[in-house]
């Protein structure tokens, strides 16, 4: 049983975001952050075409920032964890449309419109046999995401790669849309914690009664949860913490320490 | 455990029918596809409604988890009280969550512009189900949905099982919860996957799948109990996204994954509950895959689908459940005098084997595993997904 807070490595962030495609752009983006816009998804060169051709918008996000987040080498070998909180809800809507209409649902979309889409796409492409996850926790996707990751990490030992991503909400149901989502995704590869050539960080939740104010109320940050991480890691800042309401007037906290490097 | 299934919800009113096969609990559903009268295993109970502080959570899946909620609802109580409320997670396996709710919300905006009032993208939210189940109980640790297809609520237990591992929880309410909707009529329809009749698993003459819905919740506790998960195991076919390998060797991957992690040698195994869906693809690779994990002398085996229907998201959950149930009625009946008596679901099917198949000891109406068993005693029960994701969970009687 490991002691609270966990630790972990993390050896590598990749992100991707319309017009925030290289480390670069993100980098400065980082310095001085605003929302983020709509935009083409990438070329997937990776894939060959007729694979390409079966990914969707999200699809394509996940997948590119899960292969620049692994080397080569590990492509086959992480096991993964794939979060989005709407995930194929796009394409859901689009089958219920068709449904609605009593038209016919097409087989093919209708298997990738689960919610492992990006999963099973990315263990085919890659030909990656290791267990495989994806999931949602409404606002708390990055942080639940990032924990069940951890939690792997716990189990076997041995690399995990855990991927967030999202695209916003169909129009259908715009009225839903809250502060901050957008197209765009960002993959972690984490390792044991003090393993070589990682920074070692500590992660924690926690339970805070009764605080009031500003605090508890949902974010109104015009980017999402996975860009704060991103900007996070690329700042100064030793810490990142993450706040959601309950529903009972306590603040759900997670939190993110950077632990300094040890001088060699 | 708190379950609800077109068998029922009671343990005493679940268990003659699994034990006897019990296929009198289909409904014919002609609302579903359009021109088509298909099975569906429906939860026949009247619904409790959901507390109206909750009313925006709202949906048939909410209500199925609640409905088995209730039946644990003193054991989750005590955990809250005993190890605090925030030590206790939920982390829960859906395919569909409230999609029907989506499917009228969608209906009503194409016909007049505007989404029905009652409608809150919550209950269309992967994410809503653990939140919904976290407020009904109290619960204030982590909590999440996997969303796997048909693997989700096996894989879900897997989850669960590592928060407490990892120090976080304590206690974590687990399961799968899944409902009838259109969509996956629908869908399994286009793939050409439902079968015209019942399903018929492991017959030369099987044409696919029956569906079905329910729930089944656990409470696990970091205090071990009489009956344990003692091993889960997950492995990726990474072979196509809606057809298994044909040779079952991400299957295989996971029992074996399953086993070594329990610590157990397949000649351990006192019944397997079979994926079993009664698919050409499925059933072929499920028999290769057991073949090559437990050789010569496999354990009894049966898919408890041709009397549920295939519950998707909720199957691992509720297989498992019916595992759990087969181990206590085992404890039940127990004593020092005569070798210890498994009763096993029997295989509905139409006795007509496929002889392609490695031909599996298909568990007969009244069979009973007795003596041979070894003991503690340890159960198996198999769940295989689209996207190639395998789950094999084992369950048993406490080990010293």
């Amino acid at each position: 049983m490991s002691a609270l807070p966990l630790r972990i490595g993390i050896a590598k962030v990749s992100a991707w975001a319309p017009g925030l495609d290289t480390e670069e752009s993100q980098q400065a983006w980082c310095k001085a952050p605003t929302s983020l816009g709509d935009g083409d998804p990438p070329p997937l060169k990776f894939l060959p075409a007729m694979m390409r051709r079966r990914c969707n918008r999200l699809s394509r996000i996940m997948l590119e920032v899960a292969h620049r987040c692994c080397g080569e080498e590990q492509l086959g070998k992480v096991r993964c964890v794939f979060a989005s909180r709407y995930g194929a809800l796009g394409e859901t809507v689009a089958l219920l449309e068709s449904l609605a209409k009593h038209g016919p649902l097409s087989p093919t979309r209708f298997s990738h419109s689960v919610h492992n889409t990006q999963a099973g796409l990315f263990s085919v492409a890659v030909k990656n046999r290791h267990p495989a996850t994806a999931l949602a926790a409404g606002r708390e996707t990055f942080a639940a995401g990032f924990l069940d990751a951890v939690a792997l990490l716990h189990r076997c030992g041995a690399p995990v790669l855990f991927v967030m991503g999202e695209e916003p909400l169909p129009a259908r149901l715009g009225k839903f849309a809250e502060p901050g989502e957008s197209y765009q995704a960002l993959a972690l590869l984490l390792e044991p914690p003090e393993t070589e050539a990682t920074q070692t960080v500590s992660f924690g939740f926690q339970l805070v009664e009764g605080a009031d104010g500003d605090d508890t109320e949902p974010t109104s940050r015009p980017w999402p949860e996975a860009f704060e991480f991103l900007r996070w890691w690329h700042s100064d800042e030793p810490r990142l913490a993450l706040r959601y309401p309950n529903l009972d007037g306590a603040e759900r906290i997670w939190s993110w320490e950077r632990e300094p490097t040890p001088i060699s | 455990m708190g379950m609800a299934s077109n068998l029922g919800c009671a343990e005493e009113q679940v268990w003659p029918r699994l034990i006897s096969g019990d296929q009198a609990h289909f409904t014919q559903r002609d609302d579903l596809v359009p021109e088509q009268h298909i099975l569906m295993g429906e939860v026949r109970e009247e619904l409790p409604a959901l507390p109206a502080s909750l009313a925006r959570y709202e949906c048939r899946n909410n209500r199925l988890a609640l409905l088995a909620l209730t039946q644990m609802e003193t054991a989750v109580r005590e955990a809250i009280e005993s190890f605090g409320a925030e030590r206790v997670g939920v982390v829960v396996g859906s395919s569909t969550t409230g999609i029907d709710e989506g499917e009228a919300a969608v209906a009503a905006h194409l016909r007049d512009g505007k989404l029905p009032p009652r409608f809150d993208l919550v209950q269309m939210e992967f994410g809503g189900l653990a939140e919904c189940i976290a407020a009904l109980t109290g619960a204030r640790g982590p909590r999440y949905t996997l969303s796997t297809a048909c693997s989700s609520g096996a894989k879900a237990l897997g989850s669960a099982r590592s928060l407490i591992e990892l120090g976080l929880c304590d206690a974590v309410i687990s399961g799968g919860v899944d409902s009838v909707c259109q969509l996956t009529s629908n869908g399994f329809g286009a793939l050409q996957a439902i079968a015209p009749e019942l399903t018929n698993p492991m017959s030369l003459h099987r044409r696919g799948l029956t569906l079905g819905e329910g729930a089944a919740l656990f409470l696990l506790t970091r205090t071990p109990g009489d009956i344990q998960l003692l091993g889960v195991g997950e492995a990726s076919d990474a072979y196509h996204m809606s057809a298994p390998d044909p040779e079952g060797r991400g299957a295989e991957r996971a029992m074996r994954a399953a086993l070594c992690d329990a610590g157990l040698s397949p000649d351990e195994i006192a019944y397997v509950n079979l994926h079993g869906t009664g698919t050409q693809h499925n059933d072929a690779m499920e028999s290769k895959a057991i073949q090559r994990v437990f050789g010569e002398a496999p354990p009894p085996c049966s898919s408890t689908k041709p009397l549920t229907g295939h519950t998707l998201g909720a199957s691992g959950a509720i297989e498992l459940g019916f595992c759990w149930m087969m181990i206590r009625r085992m404890q039940a009946l127990r004593n020092e005098e005569a070798p210890p008596l498994l009763a096993l679901p029997p295989h509905r099917f139409d006795g007509e084997r496929d002889p392609e198949l490695p031909q599996l000891p298909l568990v007969q109406a009244g069979a009973e595993a007795r003596g041979a068993i070894c003991e503690p005693v340890a159960l198996m029960s198999n769940s295989f997904g689209f996207g190639g994701s395998n789950c094999s969970l084992v369950i048993g009687e406490r080990r010293a």
